[in-house]
């Protein structure tokens, strides 16, 4: 490998990057974390809907690469073993906030007083922009309302613009099951967005 | 609600939804495929609402990074 030159570091495929860094360049891992820092926040922040817990699991995802540099191995995309690193991590974060968050709360029918709280949703199209939010608002809904294992799927092809092929590796799931999951997910994302619309509408 | 999200087909026909979605196909594929989809209404529906899920999900923003993140993340390491 040619001696590595800090002014080129721009110029470095990821791989090379981490090839460089696993050397002792740490110049090399500070230009990937540029590179992937908003990557990163952006598919994060996807499973914590929280910017806080989002930062924190980005960190710990570059934590992770710069403490566990030595396991890379240039077989592998670098992108790959990352978004891998992220994903479980971001999992993991999950499965402990569902167990966190199991409280059952019970109506108690006996008492006429104890009655479920419906939350209504009072939005009002005011402007383009406030229309443009709830339309992400929505957006945002309809991705958290779809099962997980359809979720990871379209936010690493359609959100993270990775390729079918990368999302196989990182979810370790055959590249036919990825293909149909991402087909029924971006159909089910349309049906319930027309759905929201439908409420809305009717609502109104 | 509607679901989609259970039906499966042949993995070929899954091939051709993600390559009509995303605009992979020929001329001549795309022709064949869409007079398929003329007679198939369970998958017309789903490869249209695919198509128009595909489009609605690239307007999703972008979440970025703060600017001090990567000051913060490397102080953090060293």
């Amino acid at each position: 490998m040619k001696a590595f030159q800090a002014a080129s570091v721009k110029n470095y495929d990821d791989e090379d990057l981490m090839e460089y860094f696993q050397n002792g360049k740490e110049l090399a891992f500070n230009e990937l974390v540029y590179r992937y820092q908003d990557r990163l926040h952006n598919f994060l922040y996807r499973y914590t809907h929280n910017h806080q817990d989002c930062e924190d699991l980005v960190q710990e995802t570059f934590l992770r690469v710069h403490k566990s540099k030595h396991s890379y191995e240039r077989i592998a995309k670098f992108s790959t073993w990352m978004y891998t690193i992220a994903l479980n991590l971001a999992k993991s974060l999950y499965k402990k906030k569902q167990r966190m968050y199991k409280v059952s709360i019970h109506k108690d029918e006996s008492d006429p007083d104890d009655r479920e709280l419906l939350l209504e949703d009072a939005n009002i199209l005011q402007d383009d922009a406030l229309h443009e939010k709830l339309c992400m608002e929505q957006l945002e809904k309809a991705l958290m309302e779809l099962p997980e294992d359809f979720r990871e799927v379209i936010i690493l092809r359609d959100l993270q613009q990775l390729s079918y092929d990368e999302v196989s590796d990182i979810t370790n799931i055959p590249m036919g099951t990825v293909k149909s999951r991402i087909n029924r997910a971006r159909a089910q994302i349309q049906v319930l967005i027309k759905d929201y619309v439908q409420l809305g509408t009717n609502a109104a | 609600m509607h679901n989609l999200l259970d039906k499966e087909y042949h993995p070929v026909i899954e091939d051709f939804i993600t390559d009509y979605v995303d605009d992979k196909m020929s001329s001549v594929e795309r022709a064949t495929f869409e007079e398929v989809l003329v007679h198939d209404d369970e998958l017309r529906e789903l490869a249209f609402s695919a198509k128009e899920g595909k489009n609605l999900l690239q307007q999703f923003q972008q979440i970025k990074a703060k600017e001090d993140f990567i000051d913060r993340m490397l102080n953090s390491i060293s």
